[in-house]
C-alpha cells in the first residue's frame, strides 16, 4: 500500500535569508528519516514560503519494511565448555535476548572469523503514521540553527514560533503534537489576500490549494515570477533590471505573492557614487536596480510587494518616500565627507583598536605602509605609492557614509582618495585591496593593490597568530583562514616571486608586543597554517591531492614557485610513464633510507657491470639539462627529460645487487643512487605520487 | 472570523496614541503612563525590562518619550529628533495570536493591509547595557520600518520564561505615513481654536536647545563623576535590597553614558568599559527584582506555573 504524505509547519516569517537553507536541511531530514526506518517512497516535493516548511512525499509505503536483526554472541569456545555444556557466558546471552538455552547449540555461525553465537530476529516494520509522530519531531529537532528561540510557555526551541501544522497520509489527518501545537488539515492562506483558514482535502490538491489562497508554494516559482515580472518593468522604462541572485533569493523568501513594482527617484542624486546608490537600494531596502543601455544605473528601483495591493501606487509611493529620506541621508553624509581628507581621517584611527594587544589601526596602517615599501619590490610596484596606499587604506573607516553603510568600505576610500588629488593608483589600490572578498571573488590585478593586499594580510596573520589568538576549531574571529586563503589566490595567481617565510620575518619585524618580538613559533606557525591552506586551495581546483604533497615535501615557501611545480606535477601525473619513474624512484628511496651513503663521490672506475656505467652516463648527460630547466622553472620540460632515466634505471635494478660485498663498490652504487635522488628532488619528491 | 475595523481618517498625533491605548486595553493590557526618568528606548521602563524576568503574567502598553541625544539636529532634519516617541506593548507569555494583534492595530489606525504592503524582516535585538537579547523582526510598511517585533530570550542576562513579547511603534513615523506629511515638525498634534497645533509648535524648540546642551554645554565633568556615584549607589541599594530602587540608578548611569558619548567624551576602548559596567548593574538588579518577586510568592503569576517556577528560582537563588 502506498500513499502520498503531507507536512506542512506553519510558522511565523522565518529568516529570509535562510529560508532556502532551511527548506532544504528540512527536506533532507524528512528523506534521511525516511530511509533510516526503512519507509520506501517515490520522490519528495518541497514547499517553502516565509511562513511555511512543507514536504509532500510521493508514493509513500505504509509501513515500513520488515528487517532481519541480527545479535552476535560470545564465540563458540567460549558459549561452551569442553564437555559442550553451555557456560555462564552462553546462559546470559540467552537470559538476554529470551531464548531457552536448550535451543542454544542450534544457534552458531561464523561471522568471518570465527564460530559465534548467532541470534536471528526478523523485526515486522510499523505501521508508516505510527512512525510518523517521533520522525517529525526528530527531524524539526535535527535542522541546525544558528539562532533558536522560544515563545509563550513553550520550553522547545525552534527557528520562529511554530503556529500551525498539516500532517495529511492519504485520506487520513494526522493529529500529531509539535511543538506546542497539534496537527490538523488546516493551513492559512496569504496574511492579507486571503485571511481565512484553509482545509486541505486531499495531498495531491495542495499546491493548488495554497495558490486559491494567493500563496506560491514552491520558492522557484516565486523566483521566476519575480525575474520575468522585473525585466518586463525595467524594459518599460528602457533598462535592465539588475537580478543578483542572492538578492534575488532573499526577496523570493519575503513573499507568499509577490508583485514586482517600479518607483523612481530624484536622477539628482545619480552624481553621489552609485556605489552608495546600489547598496541603499540592494542591502537596506531589498530593491533591485535599473540599469541602462549603456550600462549607468538609471534612477529607477524595482521592489516586490507581498500583495495584490487595492491601491499599487501607495505601495510605489510610499517606497519612493523611504528612498528618497535614505538617498538624502546619503548624500548629506557624502557631501559631508566630501569636506574632510584621508589624511585628516587617519589621525582618528588612533581611536580604533585594531586588537588591544597589538594596537590601533593608526599603527596597523604605519606597518602596512612600510610593508608595502618592503615588498614593492617583489610587485613591481612604485615603492612610495605603494606605501602612501598602505597609510591611508584604513581612513574612510571613520568617515560618515561608511559609518552608515560599512559594505562600501574601501570604495568610498577610492572616491575620497580622488577628492584628495592622491594618485589614482593609490586610490585604485585603497579599493582593490579587499578583492577577494568571498572565495570565488577576483583577485586585484594592479601591482599596488596587489603590495598592499600583500601586506595588510599577512600583518593581520603574524600580528594575531603573535598574540596566540589563531584560529581554533570553528572558531575564526579574524577571518584569517579567508585571508590566508585570499593571499594564496593574489600571490599564486597574479604571479609574485617572494619567498613567504621570509616576507613573515619581515612583517613580524614591524610588530612589537609590549616591547617584545614575535616569538618563532609564532612565526612557524604562520607559515604553516598558511601552507596548510594550499591544500584547500588545490582541492577546490580539482587537483590530485598527491600533486600537491610531492612538493610541499620539499619544503619550499614560495608560493608562486610551488605553484607552478605543483602544476607540473599535475601534468606529469598523467604522462603514460610516469608511473615507471615513480616506482623506480620509490625503489630508490627504498635503498638509500636502508643504507647510508656516507661517500657522495662516484668513481667510475668502481663501476662493475655496463648497466652502472650506462646509468651513470645517463644521468650525467640529462643532468645540466635538467638543472638548467629548472633553473628557469620549467618543471615540465625538467620532468619531461627524466622520464626517460626510467629504462637504464630498470635495467640497472634487474641486473645489479646495490648491495655488493666488496664495499667499494657498495658505496659507489649507493653514491650512484644518491646522485639520481638529488636529481629526481629537483622538482618534487616524486616517490610521494605513488598510490 | 474577527471582523477587522479599518480605520481610513488621517488620524491626528494625539488621536493616534489614544486608538493605540483603546486597542490594547480592549486586549487586556494595563496602560501605563510613561516612566518619568530619561530613557533611551521604551524597553528600559520597568513595566517592560523588570517585568520581563521571573514567571508572572504582564501584560501592558504605554507611551515612552525617548532620548537619544547623538540624534539630535538641531530641530533642522525633517527624521531625526534627540527626543521622540515609542508606543509600547509588552505581552507575557506571548499569545499565540501576537503578531495578528499587532497587524489588526494597525488596520485601526489608518493602515489599510489590504493596500500597504507590511512585512516582518527578520532583525534580531540585543540591548548590551541591558544584558536583554530577542529574536524578531523589524516590521515594514511600503519599505519603510515602523515597528520592532521581539520575543523576549534574556533580560538582564536571566532567561526569559514564560517569553514575553515586545511590539515598539515608533509613533512619529507612523504618524507622518498616515498624516501623509514629509518633516516630523509638520504633523498635526491636535487641532484647536486658532487651527492645527503641529509637532514642531510642541517641540521643534525643545529639539534646538536640547540639541545645544547634549552636544556643547553637557557638564562632562560632573556627568562623569554622576555616572560613578549612580553605579556606587545602584550596588549600594542592591545590597540593601532595594532592587527598583537601583534600576532608577541604572536608568540614569545609562543615560548619563548617552550624554557623554554625545559630547564625544568617550573613547572607543572606554566605551565599551562603561556599557559593560552598566551591564552588571542591570545583571545584579534583574537578580535582586526576581528574588524580591520570589519573596513575594510571585503574586501574578499563573498559579499552575508558580509551584514549579518557585521551585525553580529556589534552586536559582541557592545557588
Amino acid at each position: 500500500m502506498y500513499d502520498d504524505l503531507l507536512i506542512e509547519i506553519g510558522l511565523e516569517e522565518l529568516p529570509a535569508k535562510n529560508l532556502e537553507k532551511l527548506s532544504l536541511a528540512f527536506s533532507n531530514g524528512v528523506k534521511t528519516a525516511l530511509k533510516r526506518n526503512s519507509v520506501n517512497f517515490n520522490n519528495i516535493e518541497v514547499f517553502a514560503t516565509p511562513r511555511r516548511l512543507a514536504v509532500v512525499v510521493q508514493s509513500l509505503a505504509s509501513k515500513a519494511a520488515d528487517r532481519e536483526i541480527i545479535i552476535w554472541g560470545p564465540p563458540k569456545h567460549i558459549a561452551f565448555d569442553d564437555a559442550c555444556k553451555p557456560t555462564q557466558a552462553a546462559k546470559a546471552f540467552a537470559k538476554k535476548n529470551d531464548i531457552k538455552i536448550s535451543q542454544i547449540s542450534e544457534l552458531i555461525e561464523n561471522d568471518g572469523n570465527q564460530e559465534k553465537l548467532c541470534l536471528r530476529e526478523l523485526r515486522i516494520g510499523a505501521y508508516t503514521p505510527d512512525l510518523l509522530e517521533d520522525l517529525i519531531r526528530q527531524v524539526l529537532f535535527e535542522i541546525p540553527l544558528e539562532k533558536r528561540m522560544r515563545w509563550g510557555y513553550l520550553r522547545e526551541e525552534f527557528i520562529r514560533p511554530v503556529r500551525w501544522a498539516v500532517v495529511l497520509y492519504g485520506s487520513k489527518t494526522l493529529n500529531i503534537e509539535i511543538m506546542g501545537i497539534i496537527s490538523s488539515n488546516t493551513t492559512r492562506g496569504h496574511r492579507f489576500l486571503a485571511p481565512d483558514t484553509i482545509l486541505i482535502s486531499s495531498v495531491a490538491t495542495y499546491e493548488e490549494q495554497l495558490l486559491n489562497g494567493f500563496v506560491i508554494g514552491r520558492f522557484g516559482r516565486r523566483k521566476e515570477i519575480i525575474k520575468e515580472g522585473a525585466d518586463k518593468l525595467a524594459q518599460e522604462i528602457g533598462g535592465k533590471a539588475v537580478l543578483t541572485d542572492q538578492l534575488l533569493n532573499e526577496v523570493s523568501a519575503l513573499n507568499e505573492w509577490p508583485v514586482p513594482l517600479i518607483g523612481s527617484f530624484d536622477k539628482d542624486y545619480l552624481k553621489i557614487p552609485h556605489e552608495i546608490l546600489i547598496s541603499v537600494m540592494q542591502q537596506h531596502q531589498k530593491y533591485f536596480h535599473v540599469i541602462g543601455a549603456d550600462g549607468d544605473l538609471m534612477p529607477y528601483f524595482i521592489t516586490v510587494a507581498n500583495l495584490i495591493s487595492k491601491a499599487p501606487k501607495q505601495v510605489s509611493e510610499g517606497n519612493e518616500r523611504v528612498i528618497k529620506s535614505r538617498l538624502a541621508d546619503a548624500k548629506f553624509f557624502y557631501e559631508n565627507d566630501l569636506n574632510q581628507t584621508l589624511q585628516k581621517w587617519r589621525k582618528k584611527l588612533s581611536n580604533i583598536v585594531f586588537q588591544s594587544e597589538v594596537g590601533s589601526l593608526l599603527q596597523k596602517t604605519e606597518r602596512v605602509a612600510s610593508l608595502c615599501k618592503a615588498f614593492a619590490v617583489y610587485t613591481g610596484a612604485n615603492p612610495s605609492l605603494a606605501h602612501r596606499a598602505g597609510q591611508l587604506c584604513k581612513s574612510d573607516l571613520v568617515s560618515d557614509v561608511v559609518g552608515e553603510f560599512d559594505e562600501l568600505q574601501g570604495v568610498m576610500g577610492y572616491y575620497y582618495a580622488l577628492n584628495d588629488q592622491e594618485d589614482p593608483l593609490v586610490a585604485k589600490a585603497i579599493s582593490a585591496y579587499y578583492l577577494p572578498k568571498f572565495s570565488g571573488d577576483k583577485i586585484p590585478t594592479c601591482p599596488i593593490a596587489i603590495t598592499l593586499a600583500i601586506a595588510d594580510r599577512l600583518d593581520t596573520l603574524v600580528a594575531i597568530f603573535g598574540v596566540g589568538l589563531q584560529p581554533t576549531g570553528s572558531k575564526d574571529p579574524f577571518a584569517l583562514r579567508r585571508a590566508s586563503l585570499g593571499l594564496i589566490r593574489i600571490i599564486i595567481e597574479g604571479g609574485i616571486d617572494m619567498e613567504l617565510e621570509k616576507s613573515i620575518e619581515v612583517a613580524a619585524n614591524k610588530l612589537s608586543l609590549h616591547g617584545n618580538n614575535i616569538s618563532k613559533e609564532s612565526k612557524e606557525l604562520v607559515l604553516t597554517y598558511i601552507l596548510d591552506r594550499l591544500n584547500a586551495y588545490y582541492k577546490e581546483k580539482g587537483f590530485n591531492p598527491k600533486s600537491y604533497k610531492s612538493v610541499a615535501a620539499l619544503k619550499l615557501t614560495n608560493l608562486y614557485d610551488i605553484d607552478l611545480r605543483t602544476k607540473a606535477m599535475e601534468k606529469f601525473r598523467l604522462k603514460a610513464d610516469s608511473v615507471k619513474l615513480i616506482s623506480a624512484n620509490k625503489r630508490v628511496n627504498n635503498i638509500l633510507t636502508k643504507n647510508v651513503c656516507n661517500d657522495t663521490s662516484i668513481n667510475v672506475n668502481y663501476f662493475v657491470t655496463d648497466k652502472e656505467k650506462l646509468l651513470f652516463h645517463t644521468i650525467r648527460k640529462v643532468k645540466p639539462t635538467v638543472n638548467q630547466k629548472v633553473n628557469l622553472r620549467c618543471y615540465n620540460d625538467a620532468l619531461e627529460k627524466l622520464i626517460p632515466l626510467h629504462l637504464p634505471l630498470d635495467d640497472f635494478f634487474e641486473n645489479v645487487m646495490v648491495i655488493s660485498d666488496d664495499n667499494l663498490v657498495r658505496n659507489n652504487r649507493l653514491a650512484l643512487m644518491n646522485e639520481l635522488q638529488e636529481l629526481f628532488l629537483k622538482v618534487a619528491d616524486i616517490s610521494l605520487m605513488t598510490s | 472570523m474577527i471582523e477587522i475595523e479599518y480605520n481610513t481618517e488621517p488620524l491626528n498625533f494625539q488621536n493616534l496614541i489614544f486608538k493605540l491605548q483603546q486597542f490594547w486595553s480592549a486586549e487586556g493590557c494595563i496602560i501605563m503612563q510613561p516612566l518619568d526618568m530619561e530613557v533611551g528606548a521604551g524597553t528600559f521602563h520597568p513595566a517592560t525590562f523588570l517585568r520581563s524576568i521571573g514567571p508572572e503574567t504582564w501584560f501592558s502598553a504605554y507611551v515612552q518619550p525617548c532620548r537619544r541625544p547623538t540624534d539630535g539636529r538641531y530641530g533642522e532634519n525633517p527624521n531625526r529628533l534627540q527626543q521622540y516617541y515609542q508606543f509600547q506593548v509588552v505581552m507575557k507569555p506571548s499569545p499565540e495570536d501576537f503578531q495578528e494583534l499587532f497587524l489588526r492595530s494597525l488596520n485601526t489606525i489608518g493602515i489599510d493591509s489590504r493596500i500597504h504592503d507590511i512585512r516582518f524582516v527578520e532583525d534580531n535585538w540585543e540591548s548590551p547595557t541591558l544584558g536583554a537579547s530577542g529574536l524578531g523582526w523589524e516590521v515594514w510598511l511600503n519599505g519603510m520600518e515602523i515597528t520592532q517585533f521581539t520575543y523576549f530570550q534574556q533580560s538582564g542576562g536571566l532567561e526569559c520564561f514564560p517569553v514575553t513579547g515586545e511590539i515598539t511603534y515608533g509613533l512619529e513615523r507612523l504618524a507622518m505615513y498616515t498624516q501623509g506629511v514629509e518633516s516630523v515638525y509638520d504633523l498635526v498634534w491636535t487641532e484647536s481654536e486658532l487651527g492645527p497645533i503641529t509637532y514642531g509648535d510642541v517641540f521643534k524648540q525643545n529639539e534646538y536647545e536640547m540639541s545645544n546642551y547634549n552636544f556643547r554645554h553637557a557638564n562632562i565633568e560632573f556627568l562623569t563623576v554622576h555616572f560613578d556615584e549612580c553605579e556606587k549607589k545602584s550596588i549600594q541599594l542592591i545590597s540593601d535590597k532595594f532592587p527598583l530602587a537601583a534600576y532608577e540608578k541604572v536608568m540614569q548611569a545609562s543615560h548619563i553614558f548617552n550624554l557623554l558619548d554625545a559630547r564625544k567624551a568617550i573613547s572607543v576602548t572606554e566605551r565599551q568599559r562603561y556599557i559593560l559596567r552598566v551591564r552588571s548593574l542591570a545583571k545584579a538588579v534583574a537578580q535582586g527584582y526576581l528574588e524580591s518577586r520570589a519573596a513575594l510568592g510571585f503574586p501574578l503569576a499563573n498559579p499552575k506555573l508558580t509551584k514549579n517556577m518557585l521551585q525553580n528560582s529556589r534552586n536559582l537563588l541557592d545557588v
